[in-house]
C-alpha cells in the first residue's frame, strides 16, 4: 500500500475518531489522572460524578464499571475502588441538616434557670451542628413545634428561662406528639432531628400503669413508621443536669427542687448519619452526658473476626488451611487435664454503634452451638496475645474467650450475637410513681415504656434481633 | 506434593504447628529431605563405597547414622528458620520432635534403599548383614 498516498485519509479517519470519543476520552484521562496515585479519593469520586453528570455515564453503577475498565489497563492499579454502596453511604454522611427541637413545656422550665447544664449541652449541641455548615432550623416543642429560626446565635439567646416560658402553651407535653414531629422533619424535610427532652409524658391525672402501655404503643407505631421508610434509626442520649424549679408529678402536685434531674436527647435520621455522629461527633464530651443507646436495624455488616490459634488456648484444634483468618475450627478436643475446651476469638467492634460498656457485658450476648459459653470479654489492649496470633488480629478491638465444657460429636455451628436489648441503666432510672420524686430524683416517669416502644420498633418482628453475629464452623 | 507429605508425616505426627508447617511449605521439602537423604546416602555407601574393605556393618552403620542425622539437622534447623522469617515463634522442642518423626521415614527409606542396592553391588551384597 502506499502509505504517502493514503496518509492524509488516515490522518483525517484518526481525528475523526479522536473527535468522536472526545467526550468519554476526557472522562477516560480523568480517572487515568485519579487512578495514579494507586486510588480514588472520595474528592476524586466527587470531581468524576460532576464531569459525568450529563452523559453516559452519569450512573454510579455505570462509572464504576468504566472506572473498573480504565484500571485494568494502568500500569499502577488501584487495589480498592469505591463501591456505590460507599459513594452513598458518604454522601449521606456529607448531606447533614438538623432541626434542633428543645422541649419548654412546664416540666423543662427547671433545666432553663440558671446556668445548667442542660443550657449548656443545647449550645454546645448546635455549635457542633452549626460546625458542619449546613442550614439548620431551630424550635421549642411543646403542643407544637415553634420555629426559633435558623440562627445559631438566636437561639443562644433564646435558651433562657424568660423566654423559653412564653412560647407555645407550655402547660402541654405530648411526648409521642414530639416524636412524630421529629420523625416528619426526619421523613419529610430529609433532616436528621435532635429532640431533648424530660421525656415525662403528660398523663392527665391518670394511672400511669394504664397510660403508659398506650403511650408505649403510640411511639412504637410514629417510629415503625419511620424504618418503614428506610433505614433510619434513633440515638438516645442520657443526660443530667440540675434542676431547679417546680416538679409536677402525675397528678399535677408540685414539688420544688434544686437538685441534678435526668433529661434525654433523641437523634433521629439516617443510620449512616447516627452512626456517623455516635463514633465521630465526640457525644460524650457534652456537659451531662450519662449513657447513650443507638436504636436500628443493622444493615449486616459483617464484623472482623478471626480464632486466635494459641492465645487462650485450652485443648486442641486445628484449622482449615491456606485461609489467613480462622473462621472455622476442625476436630476439637477438650483439655485432657481440665476437662474443658477454651478458644479466643478477636472481632473489631471499634464500628459497633452501640456504648462500649454494653459490647463488655457478655450478658449481652448470647452463644449458642457447642454447649459455648463467653469466659471473658477483653479489650485488646489488656490481652495478651501469643506473638504467632498477631497476625489473626487485623482489625480486631475485642478478644472474646469461648469455652466449653462438653463437645458435641457431630459438625456444629458457633453463633455468637450481640443482643439488642435495653441496657440496664433504662430499668435503674425508670419510675412508674413518681409522687415521692424527692427520694428518687435520679428517675424518670414511665421511661422504659417509652424506650420498649423504640426499641420493639426497630426490631423486626419474630427476627433474632441482634447488632451482629458471628458464625464459626466446627467440623469433627 | 506438599499436601501429600503432610498427609504422610501427620501419620504419626500432631503438633500445634502443623498448619503453619503446611502453610510455610514445610512439609513439602522436609518430605523431599527424609526420602532424598537417605536414598542419597545409600546410594554413596553401595556405590561409591563398593569395595571389600568395607564390607560389614561398621562402614553401613557410619553411612546410616550420617544419613539420618543430615537429615535430622535439616528438618530442625530449616523449618525452625524459615517458621521465624515467617514471625512465628515455636519452641525449639517442638521442632526437634518434628524432625525426630521426619528421621522415622529416613530410617524406613534406608533400610528399604539397603535391601534394594546391596543386590547389585559386587562386594556389599552382605553389608550390613
Amino acid at each position: 500500500m502506499n502509505v504517502k498516498k493514503y496518509s492524509p485519509l488516515l490522518l483525517a479517519a484518526l481525528g475523526l475518531t479522536a473527535c468522536g470519543g472526545g467526550g468519554d476520552a476526557a472522562l477516560e484521562s480523568a480517572i487515568r489522572k485519579a487512578l495514579k496515585d494507586g486510588q480514588v479519593t472520595t474528592e476524586e469520586w466527587q470531581d468524576l460524578q460532576a464531569q459525568s453528570a450529563n452523559g453516559p455515564y452519569s450512573d454510579c453503577a455505570k462509572l464504576l464499571t468504566l472506572v473498573e475498565q480504565v484500571n485494568a489497563n494502568v500500569r499502577q492499579k488501584a487495589e480498592q475502588l469505591p463501591s456505590c454502596e460507599s459513594v452513598k453511604k458518604a454522601e449521606q454522611k456529607t448531606a447533614l441538616s438538623f432541626a434542633l427541637f428543645v422541649e419548654n413545656s412546664n416540666s423543662m422550665m427547671g433545666y432553663f434557670t440558671g446556668n445548667t447544664a442542660f443550657k449548656d449541652a443545647m449550645m454546645d449541641l448546635g455549635s457542633r451542628i452549626e460546625d458542619k455548615g449546613k442550614k439548620n432550623d431551630y424550635y421549642f416543642i411543646n403542643d407544637q413545634p415553634h420555629k426559633i429560626g435558623q440562627d445559631y446565635e438566636e437561639f443562644i439567646q433564646k435558651m433562657d428561662r424568660k423566654t423559653a416560658i412564653k412560647v407555645g402553651n407550655i402547660r402541654i407535653s405530648k411526648l409521642d406528639e414530639m416524636l412524630g414531629e421529629a420523625v416528619r422533619q426526619v421523613t419529610e424535610e430529609g433532616k436528621t432531628a435532635i429532640l431533648a427532652s424530660d421525656f415525662i409524658y403528660d398523663v392527665n391525672r391518670q394511672n400511669p400503669k394504664d397510660a403508659f402501655p398506650k403511650l408505649k404503643y403510640s411511639i412504637k407505631g410514629k417510629l415503625q413508621k419511620l424504618r418503614e421508610r428506610g433505614d433510619y434509626g434513633l440515638l438516645l442520649l442520657k443526660m443530667s443536669s440540675l434542676y431547679d424549679g417546680k416538679y409536677y408529678d402525675y397528678q399535677d402536685r408540685p414539688t420544688s427542687i434544686k437538685e441534678e434531674r435526668p433529661y434525654y436527647i433523641c437523634i433521629l435520621g439516617k443510620n449512616a448519619q447516627l452512626q456517623e455522629m455516635y463514633l465521630h461527633y465526640d457525644l460524650k464530651s457534652i456537659r451531662g452526658f450519662e449513657e447513650a443507646i443507638i436504636f436500628y436495624q443493622p444493615d449486616g455488616q459483617a464484623y472482623y473476626h478471626s480464632v486466635l490459634g494459641q492465645s487462650y488456648k485450652a485443648g486442641q484444634f486445628s484449622r482449615p488451611r491456606g485461609q489467613e483468618l480462622i473462621q472455622a475450627i476442625e476436630k476439637p478436643e477438650l483439655d485432657k487435664r481440665s476437662g474443658s475446651f477454651e478458644m479466643a476469638l478477636a472481632v473489631d467492634l471499634s464500628t459497633l454503634p452501640a456504648p462500649a460498656s454494653y459490647a463488655l457485658d457478655k450478658l449481652n450476648y448470647s452463644v449458642d452451638g457447642g454447649n459455648f459459653s463467653i469466659k471473658e470479654i477483653l479489650p485488646l489492649a489488656t490481652a495478651e496475645i501469643h506473638k504467632n496470633d498477631q497476625r489473626y488480629l487485623g482489625t480486631a478491638s475485642h478478644i472474646f474467650i469461648l469455652e466449653s465444657s462438653e463437645l458435641p460429636k457431630d459438625n456444629f455451628e458457633i453463633k455468637l450475637a450481640l443482643k439488642k436489648q435495653l441496657p440496664a441503666w433504662v430499668a435503674a432510672a425508670h419510675t412508674e410513681d413518681d409522687r415521692k420524686i424527692k427520694e428518687q430524683m435520679d428517675k424518670t416517669l414511665g421511661l422504659q415504656y417509652w424506650v420498649s416502644g423504640i426499641s420493639e420498633a426497630f426490631n423486626e418482628l419474630g427476627e433474632d434481633n441482634h447488632y451482629f453475629q458471628i458464625k464459626l464452623a466446627v467440623s469433627n | 506434593m506438599n499436601g501429600f507429605f503432610a498427609k504422610m508425616i501427620e501419620l504419626i505426627y500432631s503438633s500445634q504447628m502443623t498448619n503453619d508447617l503446611y502453610d510455610n511449605n514445610i512439609y513439602g521439602v522436609a518430605g523431599l529431605v527424609m526420602i532424598l537423604v537417605p536414598v542419597l546416602g545409600a546410594l554413596i555407601f553401595y556405590f561409591g563405597f563398593d569395595k571389600a574393605r568395607y564390607v560389614g556393618w561398621k562402614a553401613w552403620a557410619l553411612s546410616f547414622l550420617l544419613s539420618i542425622l543430615t537429615c535430622f539437622l535439616i528438618c530442625w534447623l530449616w523449618p525452625q528458620s524459615a517458621m521465624g522469617k515467617a514471625g512465628l515463634d515455636y519452641a525449639s522442642s517442638e521442632y526437634v520432635y518434628f524432625s525426630a518423626i521426619t528421621s522415622i521415614y529416613s530410617v524406613i527409606i534406608f533400610m528399604i534403599c539397603t535391601f534394594v542396592f546391596r543386590f547389585r553391588t559386587t562386594n556389599l551384597l552382605h553389608s550390613p548383614f
